[in-house]
């Protein structure tokens, strides 16, 4: 690994920067985490949920006289009961999607997905649960379906929602600088039909899991789960249960991933919750892989449909035009935040000046979406790598130098998009030059050569990609004024304990990124004491007041507002322990250094007190302390770290959405077989470039597990309906997540360009922009020439045999 | 949607065969069925419990005669259980042999839900096997 690019004054610090080993692997790795399924609760119950087997139906009559002859039942919950005891979740769409009723079981009594909880049933033990949703007999009665966005929008087409009275559900025109100039003024223009972003998810280690108890005694629910944003599911559990935001406690332990997938836990934990005051047992629902498939989120479906480029004749690319189909599922839940997310990396990686997209987001009935690693940034991204892609090659470019010329330059950040989103730092080109050594590009052209004509075929790709960090809430007034959100914050609490022990606890929700040691790292530097002497809170508590509304994992952003907080509120400890030794030993505040767990008058270091010290004339004898200080210290350190966003302007659609943008350029070699259409990755390689490093283990860890997501998805993942609207990949069997044995050994390397904005230069990052799927793509494109067309993000042998064939030749064409 | 098709011998006759849609009485004697009454759309109801899943799986069963003559039937049939509906749109032809009626039928099959997303893979089989009992045992306690 090297880095470059370090900031004058960027400082050294004993830990920061360091590779230390993760504080949470101890337990990890000797199975001692304790994960949503884990946790014993006495009297505990369990939940099981009849699912939907029509992709949309009414639902006629319920008979559970079946499940109450099961052995160990105690209960249920139908979907009249929810109508009657909960109001609909908020929505964050306008008018007329707003009309859309969401609940945790089958909205208004008609189901419209496969796979749609309908009847929540409680029994003694899982298995009794799962024994007694079998004898639930559902007389359904079939409605017409859509199952393609394409289709869902046409006049015609059966309504997933009908007092939305349409099946968009969100529908904005995005037109910043004059694509209409480019378009008439270029020297080419290339024009595709369609291309397609398939579905597919990351399909977290553990599936969702959550345990409710009911303390009827002060009418409160505890909830313990994965939920990735607690302050925003109290919210929602507060509004549907109808119940005092005050009376709900949201916690978390070890969650296995998230990824984006786990925002939307309020809804289960609904009908859990219910069940539980129902019934008075603590109740516990846990995800089957099955169920995690048909109901537990899948990532954005996107159709980009009249796609147009507009490019100069010595590479220049002035812009780009699209109309995309966003297939939302049955549900929004999250969305229609898709549809302006995909905005923070409007112009890629490139110096685009004109882009007009028309988005719609879309109902139909299939499984619904939710935030998932590169959330709706990929797909915008896969877009215009592919066309960037498509027209290097119509056009007689080199792919390398094509990009390279349109990259962002090093001396233009920061860099101000079409859409006034500002790219903090990067050097892409740096980071593609390192990318190709790292494949010895040369050297894979000489084998791409040598094997022509040998029924194996190479393809070398190319995938430049963004991961944006940190998002400005605001933005969601973009598709929609009337939501009361801007900017972004979170929070974090440090303290000094009794006996001198720093405990930090964040807002934030850890899922596997390391949280606990990254915030071990920064806090042991700031304030003098070792790595190990930091205790890290596990998990989350929104009864701890170290959470904001917006606290939680998501957008990539830890680095930035968790670090951020927790440095924040060490730093305000920091100043209460200087201003305690201060009155012990006789000076100032300002003579007062923190070194090896001591407080150190920076001039006499033989006058020092311990933090054991201080601790203990605080908590033990605050009679030593002069009443001013006594007053003001309680060795406590809350602070909130703010990012600096402003509201976006709603009319122009303009406006800063995103704090920081760690970049990622990937380049890979395959080799395909032209009997089999069978793809073997031969060589793999990331460059990563995330600001300044605060632990490149961790940077490396997340780096790699998000190519072999991206990887797996390019290759082999697909959540794909039928024509009946029922899942064909319900499980790992049809599902192919890649493994060790699909991948070869990764090759990767850094850049270091840290960020102006954040607060120690590092960027949020890890959710990786799908760059596996931009190379991937290119890697075939690259094998069949400008022969065929690489028009869908997934590429498995069938599709690849096609592709040999002349695949969608037809479907790109250089206009001018 | 599966197309399945098979045939086989009865010895009873056509007329014997019709007599079943008569009443759920007959039917009761079906040895895979339980608790069979006729709805109130005049639907016959059971729980099927076919003999080709390896643990008693009752699927709830509803069947309606659509057309019925000397020469065959059609029938609309549902079964489901938990999450998983099966809809049969089942065409039965009878003729007359020498050891009583050949029976043909010929079943275009929509699994949903979980038995078509898990089972995929064997659900074929399964539904024959189910349709094939069921059209048998009933054909015999004609």
């Amino acid at each position: 690994m090297t880095t470059e690019h370090i900031a004058p004054g960027t400082v050294t610090r004993r830990f920061t920067g360091q590779a230390m080993p993760r504080k949470e692997d101890a337990r990890l790795l000797k199975a001692q985490g304790e994960f949503g399924d884990d946790t014993p609760v006495a009297h505990l119950a369990y939940v099981a949920f009849v699912r939907s087997p029509y992709a949309h139906a009414r639902i006629a009559a319920i008979d559970v006289s079946g499940a109450e002859q099961a052995p160990g039942y105690l209960g249920c919950l139908v979907p009249d009961e929810v109508e009657t005891l909960t109001d609909p979740y908020l929505e964050l769409q306008g008018p007329p999607g707003d009309a859309e009723v969401d609940r945790c079981l089958a909205s208004g009594g008609i189901a419209r997905f496969a796979g749609e909880p309908v009847v929540a049933v409680a029994a003694e033990t899982r298995e009794a649960a799962r024994d007694a949703a079998e004898a639930v007999v559902v007389e359904y009665e079939p409605l017409p379906h859509v199952v393609d966005a394409r289709e869902a929008v046409q006049p015609d087409a059966p309504l997933v929602h009908e007092p939305v009275g349409t099946n968009v559900a969100f529908d904005s025109l995005y037109d910043w600088g004059d694509i209409d100039f480019a378009m008439d003024n270029a020297d080419h223009v290339i024009e595709v039909d369609e291309l397609h972003f398939h579905r597919f998810s990351s399909t977290p280690l553990e599936c969702g899991a959550i345990t409710v108890e009911y303390d009827a005694g002060v009418d409160t629910f505890t909830f313990t789960g994965g939920f990735a944003t607690p302050q925003l599911a109290t919210l929602n559990l507060s509004v549907a249960l109808r119940h005092p935001f005050s009376k709900l406690r949201v916690l978390s332990k070890d969650i296995g991933g998230s990824f984006g997938l786990k925002l939307n836990m309020h809804i289960p934990a609904t009908a859990a919750a219910l069940l539980s005051r129902k019934l008075g047992r603590p109740m516990r629902w846990t995800e089957t892989r099955t169920e995690h498939h048909q109901a537990g989120g899948h990532g954005n479906e996107r159709w980009f449909r009249d796609v147009r480029m507009a490019v100069q004749r010595d590479g220049t690319v002035l812009g780009l035009t699209y109309d995309a189909l966003d297939d939302v599922g049955a549900y929004t839940r999250y969305e229609p935040l898709g549809g302006v997310i995909w905005t923070q990396v409007a112009n890629a990686c490139y110096q685009l000046k004109h882009l007009k997209v028309h988005y719609r987001s879309v109902y139909t009935n299939k499984g619904p979406v939710h935030p998932n690693r590169g959330y709706s940034r990929m797909q915008h991204l896969w877009l215009v790598e592919r066309m960037m892609d498509i027209a290097a090659h119509k056009l007689g470019f080199d792919p390398v130098e094509f990009r390279t010329r349109n990259y962002v330059q090093p001396e233009q950040y920061p860099y101000t998009t079409v859409n006034g989103c500002v790219y903090d730092s990067g050097d892409l080109p740096l980071s593609l030059r390192k990318a190709l050594d790292l494949i010895d590009y040369r050297g894979a052209r000489e084998l791409q050569e040598r094997l022509s004509g040998s029924g194996k075929r190479i393809g070398i790709g190319i995938g430049s990609t963004l991961d944006s960090g940190t998002n400005n809430l605001g933005q969601a007034r973009l598709i929609n004024g009337e939501l009361p959100f801007s900017g972004n914050t979170e929070g974090g609490l440090v303290r000094l304990g009794a006996d001198g022990t720093v405990y930090a606890t964040t807002g934030g929700v850890a899922f596997g990124q390391g949280h606990e040691t990254t915030i071990a790292q920064v806090v042991a530097d700031m304030l003098g004491v070792a790595y190990d002497e930091v205790q890290v809170q596990r998990g989350s508590d929104s009864a701890l007041s170290a959470q904001t509304g917006m606290s939680g994992s998501y957008a990539s952003q830890f680095a930035v507002t968790g670090i951020g907080a927790i440095l924040n509120a060490t730093k305000k400890l920091a100043h209460e322990i200087n201003l305690v030794a201060a009155s012990a030993l006789g000076c100032t505040p300002d003579d007062i250094t923190l070194v090896d767990g001591h407080a150190v008058v920076a001039d006499d270091p033989d006058r020092a007190l311990p933090f054991s010290a201080v601790a203990g004339i605080v908590h033990f004898s605050p009679a030593d302390l002069p009443p001013e200080v006594a007053d003001e210290v309680g060795l406590v350190g809350r602070a909130v770290y703010r990012a600096p966003f402003e509201i976006p302007d709603t009319e122009r659609k303009y406006g800063n959405l995103t704090l920081t943008y760690a970049t990622q350029v990937h380049a890979c070699v395959v080799e395909i077989d032209e009997e089999t259409g069978h793809t073997r990755l031969l060589r793999y390689a990331m460059v990563d470039d995330c600001g300044t490093p605060i632990n490149p283990m961790v940077i490396e860890g997340q780096v790699h597990g998000a190519t072999v997501h991206g990887i797996s998805a390019a290759l082999y993942e697909h959540l794909s309906y039928d024509a009946e609207g029922q899942l064909v990949a319900g499980n790992f069997y049809d599902y192919h997540a890649a493994t060790a044995y699909d991948l070869p050994s990764f090759r990767y390397d850094n850049v270091v360009s840290p960020s102006p904005f954040a607060p120690v230069g590092a960027k949020g990052m890890g959710e990786g922009g799908g760059a596996p799927l931009h190379a991937l793509s290119a890697a075939f494109q690259d094998a069949v020439g400008d022969r065929a067309m690489v028009l869908d993000s997934c590429n498995p042998p069938e599709r690849v045999l096609r592709l040999l064939r002349g695949l969608d030749a037809e479907r790109v064409r250089v206009i001018r | 949607m599966i197309t399945l098709t098979g045939r086989f011998d009865t010895p009873a006759d056509a007329a014997a065969l019709l007599a079943l849609h008569g009443g759920p009485e007959a039917l009761a004697a079906v040895p895979t069925l339980r608790g069979v009454r006729r709805d109130a759309s005049g639907g016959i109801r059971a729980a099927f419990s076919p003999r080709g899943t390896f643990v008693p799986m009752p699927f709830a069963l509803t069947v309606s005669v659509e057309r019925a003559s000397a020469t065959g039937a059609q029938l609309a049939v549902r079964a489901t259980r938990g999450q998983t509906a099966v809809d049969v749109q089942l065409r039965l032809g009878f003729e007359p042999s020498t050891s009583g009626t050949t029976v043909s039928w010929a079943a275009d099959v929509s699994v949903r839900g979980t038995g078509a997303t898990v089972g995929q893979r064997v659900v074929r089989d399964l539904v024959y096997a189910a349709i094939d009992e069921i059209l048998r045992d009933t054909a015999a306690v004609a």
